[in-house]
């Protein structure tokens, strides 16, 4: 192979590779932009991701789940099926399952009522939750009880003025 | 001439005040039990530390004040604007050790946002929140709801003239009983019923739409709450949206409109005379009222084209006018949703409905349907007095439980209530275009704070102005006493400095 | 005339069953007011 021939070779598979690589960055829509964008976005096949919140909603071969970004929470119709392996529900106790969903985005979907919601065609767990360990603040119950005995002793001796 | 109040003036009022505090600290003791059968060990001491706290100041009021007199109508309104204060600052303290909120005003404004059952939330992840604390904001609003002073004279104050002073204060002047003590107990019969029975029903379709059963019960009687308190307070941050569940928003519906009918009115359908169901002119101005603000709504939201189905249409529509009518503002939309799909004419519709409200003494704020009816019957008055014989005598009357006369002292208060709403909407609204907001979203928040709604088109933030932040706090706590209080709390205030001794 | 217990029973719950059909009123109006300007509308 010549060298011009060998270069050009070498320029062109570079050029594909970025190509394909930007083709399959895959953009996750936030939130906030599905609302503000929904006009733009009402009907297309988009990614999603956020944390799954508080519990899924049963509903026989599809599900609700809502999934919180930080900024808000979306819902998402998907096949119960493809819940299995969900672990976590984010709530007090927990962290939940960071859920990615690829699926059509409406602004008013008409099979629910009007409600902005993304129909689910794949389900991915990215991250799975996990139990919260929260510490105790001592400093406080030592401060509400001390408190405590002292109301206490207050409407002891002073129960005839209350 | 008004004369400088004594210091067994301020006496009376620090003492009752201290009662109201004490009740407030002992209502706290229910979220404390919730975090203990919860396993929420902070949330239990937070609680715990709050009780105490609360117990304290107003065993302290009460010690210190200490005196044996009745509440003349100057202590009963200073006491009824003071202690919704006092009670926003005691209230917020568990909220804020909770760690959800961006300050103490961000509290205080979700204390005050609960006992007005306004429902604009400041609430920072709130999916992540405790039962404790998010079953407290709930409570907030019921007691809100029912009138601090009710949950006080419920306990521990004697039903004395006084009392009912204080009652009137907190804008309940409908005497449904002789007593005031079995009024307050008239008006929890009727909310514990509709609370066994709302709490059911939406029990029974959250387990149905796939909510596990505890958590379908608990969060059935914090939705009742916000509901039947017209207050919009949900345990989740996307309100009502979260549930994805028509049966929800049927019965959340139901649950509005009950609460935003007069208590007064529910006690004589409850006892036999069931005609006033149709003959009373809050029913039939509320209705109409609906009417005109759901076609304006209406109109405003087909022209942007935004839903595919009449049924989608029609409900989204609906529900919104409804929440916004009775002043409740739970709401299956996102907040900027109102600005981006809905646009001015329909927020317009909405931002009217909010200001008219629900029925007086009830749980809905604004500027009330009984109003307009006075007002309207007192236009007619006027133009038909000019179209009859000189000689002949026309009396107006009106139908609400009884049939009375219309006179001008009842149109005199009436238009006087009516303009100070309209003040404090534009009071809101220009606080709220001084902080770069434009007309038409300045003017629904404001409203929406000042009317105690809650519907919020995206203003409402932790992010937002401090400065407006105290200004809906001071809308919210005005329009829930209906400016009586709140002016006389005032001028109190005022004559201290510059009265005759 | 006394009331009995019963009959103030009966009429709470004759007049609570007559308030949820003054609402259900309200509802079926509303949602008709709506369809009828869809209809108009479209």
């Amino acid at each position: 192979m010549s060298k011009r021939t060998a270069t050009l070779t070498a320029y062109s598979l570079v050029l594909l590779i970025l190509f394909f690589a930007t083709n399959c960055y895959a953009v996750v829509w936030s939130s906030n932009e599905l609302i503000e964008k929904s006009k733009e976005l009402n009907g297309r096949k988009l990614n999603y991701r956020g944390e799954l919140v508080t519990t899924s909603l049963n509903r026989g071969e599809y599900s609700w789940i809502n999934l919180n970004d930080g900024f808000n929470a979306i819902g998402v119709w998907c096949k119960s099926s493809s819940l299995r392996d969900v672990k976590f529900a984010g709530d007090y106790k927990n962290k939940g399952d960071m859920i990615e969903v690829n699926g059509v985005f409406n602004r008013a979907c008409s099979a629910h009522n009007g409600e902005l919601d993304i129909h689910a065609d794949t389900i991915k767990i990215v991250r799975y939750g996990h139990p919260v360990n929260r510490t105790i603040d001592t400093k406080r119950i030592e401060s509400a009880i001390i408190l405590f005995v002292v109301v206490f002793f207050a409407v002891i001796v002073f129960r005839k003025r209350l | 001439m008004i004369l400088r109040p004594h210091l067994d003036d301020y006496k009376i009022i620090g003492f009752y005040l201290g009662k109201i505090t004490i009740s407030i600290g002992i209502a706290m003791m229910i979220p404390f039990i919730i975090a203990l059968a919860y396993s929420e060990w902070q949330g239990a001491a937070d609680f715990l530390l709050s009780i105490s706290f609360t117990l304290l100041v107003g065993t302290l009021f009460s010690i210190i004040c200490y005196t044996r007199k009745d509440l003349a109508t100057m202590h009963a309104m200073s006491v009824a604007a003071l202690s919704w204060i006092v009670a926003m600052f005691v209230s917020a303290l568990p909220l804020y050790l909770s760690g959800h909120y961006g300050s103490y005003l961000d509290a205080s404004f979700e204390a005050m946002s609960g006992y007005a059952t306004t429902g604009l939330s400041l609430a920072i992840d709130l999916d992540h929140m405790a039962s404790s604390y998010n079953f407290w904001r709930h409570l907030i609003m019921f007691m809100g709801g029912q009138g601090i002073v009710v949950i006080a004279l419920t306990f521990l104050v004697r039903g004395t003239a006084g009392a009912f002073r204080m009652y009137v204060g907190e804008a309940r002047d409908e005497k449904i009983m002789p007593n005031v003590v079995e009024t307050a107990r008239f008006i929890w019969l009727v909310s514990m019923v509709y609370l066994v029975l709302g709490s059911g029903a939406l029990s029974i379709a959250g387990i149905w739409g796939g909510l596990p059963p505890l958590k379908a019960i608990f969060d059935s009687v914090c939705i009742f709450m916000a509901a039947w308190d017209t207050g919009g307070f949900a345990p989740q941050s996307q309100s009502i949206l979260f549930y994805h569940n028509f049966l929800f928003e049927i019965i959340t519906i139901s649950l509005m409109l009950l609460g935003s009918i007069n208590f007064a009115l529910h006690y004589v359908v409850w006892t036999g005379n069931r005609r006033e169901l149709y003959r009373n002119i809050e029913i039939v101005t509320l209705f109409i009222s609906i009417i005109v603000t759901l076609s304006i709504t209406a109109w405003g939201v087909l022209e942007k084209n935004v839903y595919a189905g009449s049924l989608p249409f029609s409900s989204k529509t609906f529900y919104h006018l409804i929440s916004g009518h009775t002043g409740t503002g739970f709401s299956t939309i996102y907040p900027r949703q109102f600005i981006n799909e809905w646009g001015a004419l329909a927020m317009f519709g909405v931002t009217l409905a909010m200001a008219i409200g629900g029925s007086v003494c009830s749980t809905t704020g604004a500027i009330k349907v009984f109003r307009i009816g006075i007002i309207y019957k007192a236009l007619r008055q006027e133009i038909k007095k000019m179209l009859i014989p000189e000689t002949a005598i026309f009396v107006q009357k009106i139908h609400h439980i009884k049939d009375i006369v219309l006179e001008d002292k009842y149109v005199r208060i009436s238009a006087i209530i009516l303009i100070s709403y309209v003040n404090l909407y534009i009071f809101g609204t220009v606080a709220g275009m001084l902080c770069g907001y434009s007309l038409s979203e300045a003017l629904f928040e404001s409203v929406s704070a000042a009317a105690n709604v809650g519907l919020s088109c995206g203003i409402t933030s932790p992010t937002m102005p401090s400065a407006l932040k105290i200004v809906y706090i001071l809308q919210m706590w005005a329009g829930r006493l209906e400016f009586i209080a709140v002016m006389v709390l005032f001028g109190m205030v005022i004559a201290t400095f510059r009265g005759k001794r | 005339m006394i009331k009995t217990p019963f009959r103030t029973i009966w009429n709470a719950v004759l007049g609570i069953s007559l308030e949820l059909v003054l609402v259900y009123i309200f509802i079926f109006a509303g949602l008709a007011i709506c369809f009828i300007w869809w209809t108009v509308f479209k």
